[in-house]
């Protein structure tokens, strides 16, 4: 809180920094993880609340913390009204399906798998968007709200063409139906009344992804050719062994240098921004996170999560120009709750 | 409490320097705000500019932590619910109290967080009376409402679901003998239900009933019986479960609990996902001491009316005393309608006095047939092959 306005307007690195601790994070962990047992997790939209006020408070730009605004009480009311407008009709409908036309397994129980299959990967596209929404309409610095605006229906029908054809294609429509998803997304998202830009087609993309594959190619190639060459008895045993060890490395090659190109594609009036992910720290965070969620028997989430906050905001950072008197409030309607459906399908947010 | 006067007469009018944002654009502005006995005022500092801000009075003040002293504030006004104001003054935090005691106290919602605790708990309580006393109550009337035509429906997809991958056992012979067994039995009952029985390839040692008259018995039972007639008494006992409904209600218990565990627990719910499926068939095919006793009689008046004796049943009855529940478990492999299904006595609970009635029907008992012939008997035995 130590910077003077003069320095907003001008010409400048602007950064963001995280200060949760853990010894600050845990009693809230272990008291959120206690009360969800005791109430079979019935508090978890309180737990999250709780939660998501220590990490937003503990972050910062320019010297001054972000507040997030929400309710537990919006995202317990947003959940309810799925449960009775989604999830029970849902269920009702497909154990009636299920009692009387699973024996005969004819073409009508198929279709209806098939649609319903379809319906439930939309309506999670929806969720992830409509979560976002809400999340970015109760984030608050300098007094000014983010929103996201757009039909969440576009994201549920393009998330629905992205596991599609994402077998289809044997996976490599990923990386340009991924940045379809993230353009429409950032495309939508505001600060104040000004809009993120988003521009940049998939070729840098395609190019890591095919980088990706070599180094997997030629990483199998390797393993066989040596083990074959000094005779490793038994190496055929060990070889899916090896591949599974290959895969996260390979995987967190591809994300961090798809995290770094999306970033740079994206815009704030005056603001670009870097992200310096690298292979090795993404690895280390996703590691890291999985072994507090094992040894801590799941307790850890919230600590998990402020690892992820810490990460993004150590490597995220912006240049340019943007002037904080012009960026005023967004006049767009507000959701009144949040995230019922993400919470009915257990989608990962923090 | 006197010297609560005496903050006003001594801090009234002090100032502090401040950051304030209005919630209107996202300028940072510098500020200088008094405390007075009204409100907060914030005018903007001279070298900013200036101006008149706003008066934020005591009461229409929250702040984003609770006040303690020594350290920074962050607060908000209702009037303006996206304007703050930070100050970092020391002194700050432990005079505001004194002009507005709610911000020292429960600002985080300290409070809040156990009254919701307290009612989650409540609510807890009320959901598991329910589940324990509400829904068992509730599902001998409902299943009486139930169409037979309905629950012949249900009883198909339930009874593929229980025996799993455990195959019928079709020996034509064995099925033979089973069909004229059912039929005697069956023979003099006033009912709706077209009786089903079906012999699994299963070691578990059981027999049930599912809801529409499929009735289910498992080989591992099958190979401890040493004679028709305590087949016929298990028989008669499970077509007494199916005549009183006992099944269906068992099945509409299951859902009740499925749903209201869903309402409470909502979508991550794997915890309890696993707690269904555990505990899934022995809730809903468990009967209590009051349906056993039922069974029991209207099995007798079967096995009266087929000419029949329940000295089988009364042979079983021994048996399974002195045994007490052990399981067969002899078997090479384990299947899965194995591992899920639950053994005799936790499904049918026992109590001596069962044994008493059947034994004194047993003595009452004037004239009787054999159940099977020998060949039938030996047949059925082998029906699994």
């Amino acid at each position: 809180m130590n910077e003077t306005p003069e320095q907003t307007g001008q010409h400048q690195a602007l950064k963001f920094e995280h200060a949760g601790r853990a010894g600050k994070i845990a009693p809230i962990a272990i008291v959120v993880g206690l009360l969800n047992i005791v109430t079979l997790s019935f508090y978890r939209f309180w737990g999250k609340t709780r939660v998501r006020k220590y990490l937003w408070g503990q972050t910062s730009l320019l010297g001054d913390p972000l507040e997030y605004i929400g309710t537990g009480d919006e995202l317990f009311k947003g959940f309810m009204t799925v449960l009775f407008a989604v999830l029970i009709p849902l269920g009702a409908v497909s154990s009636i399906v299920d009692v009387f036309w699973a024996e005969d397994g004819g073409w009508f129980y198929i279709l209806f798998q098939l649609v319903l299959f379809s319906l439930i990967l939309f309506l999670v596209g929806i969720a992830q968007y409509r979560a976002r929404r809400y999340r970015l309409s109760r984030t608050l610095w300098h007094g000014i709200r983010g929103a996201q605006t757009g039909p969440a229906s576009k994201y549920g029908r393009r998330t629905l063409g992205f596991y599609i054809l994402l077998p289809l294609s044997l996976g490599w429509t990923y990386p340009w139906q991924n940045m379809n998803l993230m353009s429409l997304m950032m495309n939508n998202t505001w600060f104040g009344d000004r809009r993120f830009t988003f521009e940049g087609g998939p070729g840098p993309l395609y190019k890591r992804f095919a980088q990706t594959w070599g180094l997997m190619i030629g990483l199998i190639f390797v393993t066989v050719f040596v083990g074959m060459a000094i005779h490793i008895p038994g190496l055929e045993a060990f070889l899916p062994f090896i591949l599974v060890l290959m895969v996260p490395p390979l995987v967190a090659f591809y994300q961090a240098g798809e995290m770094r190109y999306m970033v740079s594609c994206a815009r704030y009036e005056g603001l670009n921004f870097t992200f310096d992910a690298t292979t090795g720290s993404l690895i280390l965070l996703v590691l890291g996170n999985m072994l507090i969620m094992v040894l801590t028997l799941g307790f850890g989430l919230p600590f998990t999560q402020m690892r992820k906050f810490r990460y993004f905001c150590d490597r995220l950072s912006a240049t340019g120009t943007a002037d904080f008197e012009d960026i005023r409030r967004s006049t767009e309607s507000r959701p009144t709750t949040g995230e019922g459906l993400a919470d009915a399908f257990d989608i990962d947010a923090i | 409490m006197p010297s609560i006067s005496m903050p006003f007469s001594t801090n009234e009018g002090r100032t502090f320097p401040a950051w304030f944002f209005n919630g209107q654009t996202a300028a940072k502005r510098k500020a200088v705000i008094t405390l007075t006995p009204q409100g907060i005022t914030i005018e903007g500092a001279k070298g900013d500019g200036g101006g008149w801000f706003g008066l934020w009075t005591y009461g229409d003040l929250t702040a984003a932590a609770r006040l303690r002293p020594g350290q920074p504030v962050q607060l908000n006004s209702g009037g303006n619910p996206d304007a703050r104001l930070m100050v970092d003054d020391p002194d700050f935090a432990e005079l505001l109290g004194r002009f507005a005691p709610h911000l020292a106290r429960h600002a985080l919602g300290r409070g809040r967080t156990w009254v919701q605790a307290g009612l989650a708990a409540g609510l807890l309580v009320l959901v598991g009376m329910f589940l324990a006393y509400g829904i068992p109550r509730l599902s001998g009337p409902i299943a009486a409402t139930v169409p037979i035509s309905w629950e012949e429906e249900i009883g198909a997809a339930i009874k593929a679901n229980i025996t799993g991958h455990a195959k019928a056992c079709e020996a034509p012979p064995g099925r033979a003998a089973l069909e004229t067994l059912t039929g005697r039995l069956a023979g003099h009952l006033d009912t709706e239900y077209v009786f089903d029985v079906t012999v699994a390839d299963s070691l578990v040692n059981n027999a049930f009933a599912v809801p529409g008259g499929h009735i289910v018995v498992m080989r591992g039972l099958l190979d401890t019986l040493e004679s028709p007639e305590e087949l016929a008494g298990i028989l008669a006992h499970e077509m007494g479960h199916v005549i009183e409904r006992h099944p269906l209600a068992g099945a509409i218990r299951i859902t009740g609990i499925s749903v209201l565990l869903d309402l409470v627990v909502g979508g991550d719910s794997d915890i309890v996902d696993a707690l269904v499926q555990l505990g899934g068939t022995l809730i809903a095919f468990s009967y209590n001491r009051e349906d056993e006793r039922t069974a029991d009689a209207i099995a007798l008046e079967i096995l009266r009316q087929a000419a029949i004796t329940p000295k089988g049943l009364e042979r079983f009855f021994e048996r399974l005393t002195a045994e007490a529940g052990k399981t067969v478990g002899g078997g090479d492999r384990v299947d899965k309608a194995a591992e899920r299904a639950v053994t005799l006595f936790s499904t049918h609970p026992w109590n001596d006095e069962r044994l008493q009635k059947v034994r004194k029907a047993g003595a009452a008992t004037e004239t009787s047939r054999p159940a099977l012939t020998g060949d039938q008997w030996w047949s059925l035995q082998g029906i699994c092959g």
